[in-house]
């Protein structure tokens, strides 16, 4: 299960968090099936994060087996059967106090940073 | 699907999960392959180079599978896992329903002879909880797996240790037992004749094999409910395997 969030982010598994944050956050305006996830994941960002789509699974697994999102299989005319994943309300949750711990994160990162002289 | 079946065979012969959860996982990448095989064919490529770049944004890394593994794997491990795959074949059915049978008909008729009972030791209680939670978890589990309500799978597998755990503490009721009336029958008759010592202690036999006995049956029975009830959340994940395929293909 998804330790409570503590305020600060771990730089340890940043990368980790960043990941679930972000697939939380696309999911957030409705469901995607994965390749719909990276695509508009990408889009977004500008082509900032691009996921290589392999390694999309194992978060979307971890975070379907914490109960943050749903994977159903639906039936689609003519198209193979896929799976697609959507928000639950303890992902919502959780996506919120990602949000918050980030904004605190970057802010720090910034005092940090931008306060160095180049 | 022929289009990626040299991917996803790989894929299958690399990840180590379960059924039917490694099924689902190489249907999901099958899908997304041919997503994203559309995906650059519609931005120009020519079928060869899309499919290239399809299992190029593909290829799943070793480490990508023993994360999925980790995510995947069952409580009670793979080995009993493949061990399971064995169960549900005629033979291994007729076994264990006359398994069942011998362990029905033999504790009948021990519960049936009066004598067996002169001395019922205190921890008979205990063992006897311990089989009314082993007859209770099998019709709990029993209405899970039979019923058409329940369509998710994956929660079948959620307390299938509890048999095991309750053969464990059947055996442990049993050996705590037989210790603490062997120490209580030396302490009260330490002080006879050797003679009286050696028929005392036939006697003692006879009264502690009740005991052991209805020990041990509890946890064979507790065995084979774990046994059985295993096989069939087996069974009906294979059932699931075979639907999803059907459906997909």
């Amino acid at each position: 299960m998804i330790q409570p969030a503590p305020t600060a982010l771990d730089i340890q598994s940043l990368s980790r968090s960043c990941n679930q944050a972000l697939i939380l956050a696309t999911l957030s305006s409705g469901p995607h099936h994965g390749y719909q996830l990276v695509l508009e994941l990408e889009e977004k960002s500008g082509g900032a994060f691009r996921f290589r789509h392999g390694t999309l699974y194992p978060i979307l697994h971890k975070l379907e087996s914490d109960g943050l999102i749903r994977g159903d299989w639906l039936d689609e005319p003519s198209r193979r059967r896929r799976k697609s994943y959507q928000l639950t309300d303890a992902g919502r949750e959780y996506l919120h106090s990602q949000i918050a711990r980030w904004r605190t994160f970057v802010d720090s990162f910034f005092q940090v940073v931008g306060e160095t002289k180049t | 699907m022929t289009r990626f079946t040299h991917v996803l065979k790989q894929a299958e012969h690399r990840l180590r999960t379960p059924e039917p959860a490694r099924t689902r996982i190489l249907l999901e990448i099958a899908a997304d392959l041919e997503d994203s095989y559309q995906h650059y064919l519609d931005h120009g490529l020519d079928e060869t180079e899309a499919a290239r770049c399809a299992e190029e944004a593909f290829s799943t890394s070793d480490e990508t599978l023993r994360l999925l593994e980790r995510i995947h794997q069952p409580g009670f491990g793979s080995p009993t896992t493949r061990f399971f795959h064995r169960v549900g074949t005629v033979w291994s059915t007729i076994l264990l329903v006359l398994l069942f049978a011998f362990e029905l008909l033999l504790a009948a008729h021990i519960s049936s002879d009066r004598s067996f009972f002169v001395h019922p030791s205190p921890f008979l209680w205990p063992i006897g909880v311990l089989a009314l939670a082993a007859i209770a978890f099998t019709l709990w589990k029993l209405t899970e797996i039979l019923s058409r309500q329940s369509r998710d799978v994956r929660r079948l597998r959620v307390g299938l240790g509890v048999p095991l755990l309750v053969a464990g503490a059947s055996l442990a009721v049993t050996f705590l037992g037989f210790l603490f009336h062997l120490q209580r029958f030396f302490r009260v008759n330490s002080q006879g004749a050797p003679e009286a010592l050696f028929m005392n202690f036939a006697g003692w036999m006879v009264s502690i094999s009740s005991l052991v006995t209805i020990g041990l049956l509890t946890a064979i029975l507790a065995g084979l409910v774990w046994f059985a009830v295993s096989g069939l959340v087996i069974h009906r994940e294979a059932q699931e395997m075979e639907r999803l395929l059907q459906a997909s293909s």
